[in-house]
């Protein structure tokens, strides 16, 4: 199976957090790598939630690289 | 036979290959009109990201009701701490922030070889691509004495609206001690889900009301949706699987119900048992919207077959159906799926219009649903697109309720709340 694009990724991301990603609890403004670092720590677990990491373990580490850039990008 | 505005666009695009010999963008997306049927989940979403996506196509939805209610949170009415107006959502936004235009009509027929279709007052809409997304309707022929004529006296409510607030009033006005029957649907239906997160909203009520009542669930199925996180939730607060349980689970797939009587709210089931209840909540077996059906977009199943890259219509071109109606399998028929399903067919329909090429698909689900007020569970899932066109659950990905400690169900019951704000935010604002 082909990568899927950044955009394809986040807008499944706006089905819980909205297109501003305003659901995020952080206030800080994201950067990439620190966003692409929260989603890889979820997918491999290092970071645990009630929701997260089921949703993480769905993408591969560069579709988790690829939607960072695109959400960071956008926003 | 092809029309001027075929032509039209057959021409430019061979023009527009003759000058730039580009096979992209090889004719203006400008010309094309997209039509969407129905306002739920899928159609307000897919005209929403239509929109964002390409502002130059020009997009119709064609809705009969003023504004929806949705059916995510309509079992929390029946539990009393949410009110059913707090369901309504307007199509404003869709037209004022995105320029969707709006027509509050039914659809009577489609036709897919002219490329129209005929609302109710006969009017004809022309479409370049149509989206179908209206939902599901029941399959009254397979019971006896019960069907829609008599759905104000044994209300599904699967199908928020005037029917929650039925089956709400019949709980309210029932006796301490009453027993409510609640019959789940055969599989695929509406929300897996759905029936037990129900069962659970009614016993929260009755539970504070009217704690000598009992909830019977006569299943269709022999397993459902979350069965091990619901079992032990209901253990919890309900006393499930003691003498003194509030609800009572019996799976019946081989005695399936026959025949209502309406009067004396009484089941016959195939082999003869008879089921009494206070309150009845037959949800019917189910079908693909009734449009779908006349229009040809059904398979034998009941429900229309896809192209899943596209979500394009196996049966006829150019018409893309998504949302319950839509067989999406292993995809359950959901609020989430719907509005995925809609993400993936409104980047194939850009594309498609301006001859750009396909993106990889991806779809995700969850489900939320509450125990209590303040208790919920939740089952997930990530889906792609494998090389034979069949989709597939990502492996490693999804799962439900990661544990069932208080602290975490509490969060979930909180993000299922906020879920539905934000669902609604990103399908219909
Ligand atoms: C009790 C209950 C609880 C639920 N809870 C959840 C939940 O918590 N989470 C979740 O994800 N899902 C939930 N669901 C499921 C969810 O409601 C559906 O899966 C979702 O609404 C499907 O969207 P749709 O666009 O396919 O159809 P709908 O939302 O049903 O929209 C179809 C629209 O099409 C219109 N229409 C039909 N025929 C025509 C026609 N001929 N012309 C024009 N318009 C037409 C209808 O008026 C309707 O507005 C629940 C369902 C129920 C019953
Ligand atoms: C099913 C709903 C759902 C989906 C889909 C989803 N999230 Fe989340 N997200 C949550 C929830 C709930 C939390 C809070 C942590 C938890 O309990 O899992 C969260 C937390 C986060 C956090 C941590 C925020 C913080 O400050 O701690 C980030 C970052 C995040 N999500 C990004 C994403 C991205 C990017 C996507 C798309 C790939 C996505 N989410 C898809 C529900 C979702």
């Amino acid at each position: 199976m082909a990568d899927v694009s950044g955009k394809m990724v986040a807008y499944t991301c706006y089905s819980c957090h909205g297109e501003q990603l305003t659901n995020l609890k952080s206030t800080q403004p994201l950067s990439t790598i620190s966003l692409r670092n929260t989603l890889l720590a979820f997918k491999y677990d290092a970071k645990s939630a009630s929701m997260m990491n089921r949703i993480a373990k769905g993408f591969t580490d560069n579709e988790l690289m690829a939607v960072a850039t695109y959400i960071t990008g956008s926003h | 036979m092809i029309s001027r505005r075929q032509f039209m666009h057959l021409s430019s695009r061979s023009a527009a290959l003759w000058l730039t010999g580009c096979h992209k963008r090889a004719f203006n997306s400008s010309s094309a009109h997209v039509v969407i049927i129905g306002g739920g989940f899928g159609g307000a979403t897919a005209a929403k990201m239509i929109k964002q996506l390409d502002s130059s196509i020009k997009v119709t939805l064609i809705e009969p009701k003023q504004h929806y209610i949705t059916c995510p949170g309509s079992n929390w009415v029946l539990a009393g701490f949410k009110k059913i107006e707090s369901l309504n959502v307007s199509y404003q936004q869709l037209l004022s922030r995105y320029d969707v235009g709006i027509i509050h009509q039914k659809v009577a027929t489609i036709n897919p070889e002219k490329h129209y279709v005929t609302l109710s007052d006969k009017q004809k809409i022309p479409y370049d691509r149509l989206i179908v997304s209206p939902g599901i309707d029941f399959r009254w022929e397979l019971i006896e004495g019960h069907d829609n004529s008599t759905s104000h006296l044994i209300p599904h409510a699967w199908k928020a609206g005037i029917q929650t607030t039925l089956l709400k009033n019949q709980l309210q006005a029932m006796k301490n001690g009453g027993t409510v029957v609640i019959c789940a649907p055969p599989n695929p239906f509406r929300c897996p889900p759905g029936p037990y997160e129900r069962a659970s909203m009614i016993a929260y009520y009755l539970k504070q009301h009217k704690p000598k009542s009992k909830i019977i669930i006569l299943d269709a199925k022999s397993q459902f949706s979350k069965q091990q996180l619901f079992f032990k939730s209901w253990e919890k607060h309900y006393g499930f699987a003691s003498n003194n349980s509030m609800i009572e689970w019996h799976s019946i797939p081989d005695n399936p119900i026959r025949k209502i009587d309406i009067k004396n709210r009484q089941l016959e089931t195939d082999f003869g048992d008879i089921f009494k209840a206070d309150v009845l909540n037959y949800i019917p077996t189910q079908k693909a919207a009734n449009i779908a059906h006349t229009a040809g977009l059904c398979d034998e199943s009941g429900w229309c077959p896809v192209n899943h890259q596209t979500s394009e219509s196996t049966l006829h071109p150019d018409i893309h159906v998504i949302g319950d109606a839509s067989i999406q399998n292993p995809i359950p028929k959901s609020a989430f799926a719907a509005n995925a399903e809609a993400k993936v067919c409104a980047f194939a329909v850009v594309n498609l219009l301006n001859q750009f090429e396909a993106i990889e698909p991806l779809w995700v689900n969850t489900c939320y649903s509450l125990i209590t007020q303040e208790q919920g569970i939740s089952i997930a899932m990530v889906y792609k697109l494998n090389q034979q066109g069949k989709i597939i659950k990502v492996t490693g990905a999804g799962g439900v309720t990661p544990n069932i400690a208080e602290a975490t169900l509490t969060i979930e019951a909180n993000n299922a709340k906020r879920w539905l704000k934000t669902i609604v935010m990103d399908s219909f604002k």
